[in-house]
């Protein structure tokens, strides 16, 4: 009986210490502790076991640590602008979405003016020409349609040895 | 205007959530030391509990909208420190080629002390902070957390009942049990 009745005694210590145990159980436990010298002994060890624990040399941070936190945390806010673009579900959403609008956009161009010679709604004439005559019959001048294209002299640098091109619309 | 050493940490936190980094630079002065000397008694390692405290800070920095006034600071940081520090040490225990199990105890371990043995005259002056700091270690983890945030740290029952997510009844209980097996630990030390 003398151990169970310890036993008890030991569960009470913390409350016992923190003065937090009834009028009634206090008594008890004091009533104990007079005549166990083993229980005695027990609390008196606690106590000074527990006031080494609050004497334990406090450990401090490196004089350094803020610095070093806010260069990672700087470091990683740039970053995870990025990351978090990255990995979120909208950037493949966004992703899916560009690559859409660009093929639609590119497909009613074609739809709406086909590119390239032969196709029924072709606005362009085809029209051969011969190189070579053109060279040839070159008067300083390129035929554009209705339009031509005159290459004169300049008068924009001092020695006049500028040519600049002249549209002269017929 | 009121100066940011003279907010409450909830201020703080509110202000850091406004955008203002002061607050937060604040709050890691206010805090720093105390979490590292939190960790190392988890992790026996001054680097390995810098970098978790600067981990911790991290957090805090990132998602710092994840806090909600229902609980204090304190104890929020608290608690995103002992899980880091606590799964720092599965990690480890992970890692570890051998075995422990001398040193640990079971929960239901614990018995009082034998009344036939005399123990008159035991004198417990000599502990010395590292022999302590032993003991600590090789107790089992649930009685290693309240030991430090208890014992060490100085925090109330209630607070640790939000760290750590338990009945404030088994809060008491358990620092009792842990007091009792770090006596027993320590029994090797009796003159």
């Amino acid at each position: 009986m003398q151990n169970n009745e310890c036993s008890y005694i030991c569960e009470q210590f913390t409350e016992y210490q923190d003065q937090t145990l009834s009028m009634k159980i206090r008594s008890h436990v004091d009533a104990h502790l007079a005549i166990c010298s083993s229980c005695q002994s027990r609390f008196q060890e606690l106590d000074i076991i527990l006031d080494r624990l609050h004497q334990l040399s406090p450990i401090m941070a490196s004089p350094d640590f803020t610095e070093k936190l806010m260069h990672k945390a700087h470091q990683q806010s740039t970053e995870s602008v990025w990351e978090r673009f990255y990995q979120s579900p909208y950037s493949r959403i966004a992703g899916f979405a560009v690559a859409a609008g660009l093929v639609a956009a590119i497909g009613l161009n074609i739809w709406i003016e086909p590119i390239g010679p032969g196709s029924s709604n072709s606005n362009f004439t085809e029209k051969k020409i011969n190189p070579t005559a053109v060279y040839a019959n070159r008067p300083d001048s390129i035929g554009l349609g209705n339009d031509s294209l005159q290459l004169q002299p300049g008068k924009i640098n001092s020695d006049g040895s500028v040519l600049k091109l002249v549209s002269d619309k017929k | 205007m009121i100066e940011h050493n003279s907010m409450s940490d909830e201020q703080l936190i509110a202000e850091f959530q406004g955008g203002d980094e002061r607050a937060f630079v604040e709050l890691v002065d206010r805090y720093k030391d105390r979490l590292v000397n939190f960790v190392y008694r988890f992790l026996n390692d001054m680097t390995d509990a810098e970098d978790l405290v600067q981990d911790t800070f991290l957090k805090v920095y990132k998602k710092k909208h994840a806090y909600r006034e229902i609980a204090k600071f304190s104890t929020w940081i608290y608690t995103i420190a002992g899980n880091l520090a606590r799964s720092e040490l599965r990690k480890r225990k992970r890692r570890k080629t051998y075995t422990m199990s001398d040193l640990s105890f079971d929960d239901n371990e614990f018995n009082p002390v034998d009344s036939d043995k005399d123990t008159e005259g035991i004198v417990f002056n000599s502990y010395a902070g590292e022999e302590i700091m032993k003991a600590i270690d090789a107790l089992p983890e649930p009685f290693k957390s309240i030991t430090i945030l208890r014992d060490i740290q100085e925090l109330s029952y209630e607070d640790i009942s939000t760290i750590l997510d338990i009945p404030m009844g088994t809060v008491k209980s358990r620092v009792n049990r842990a007091r009792l097996k770090l006596q027993e630990t320590l029994s090797y030390l009796r003159e």
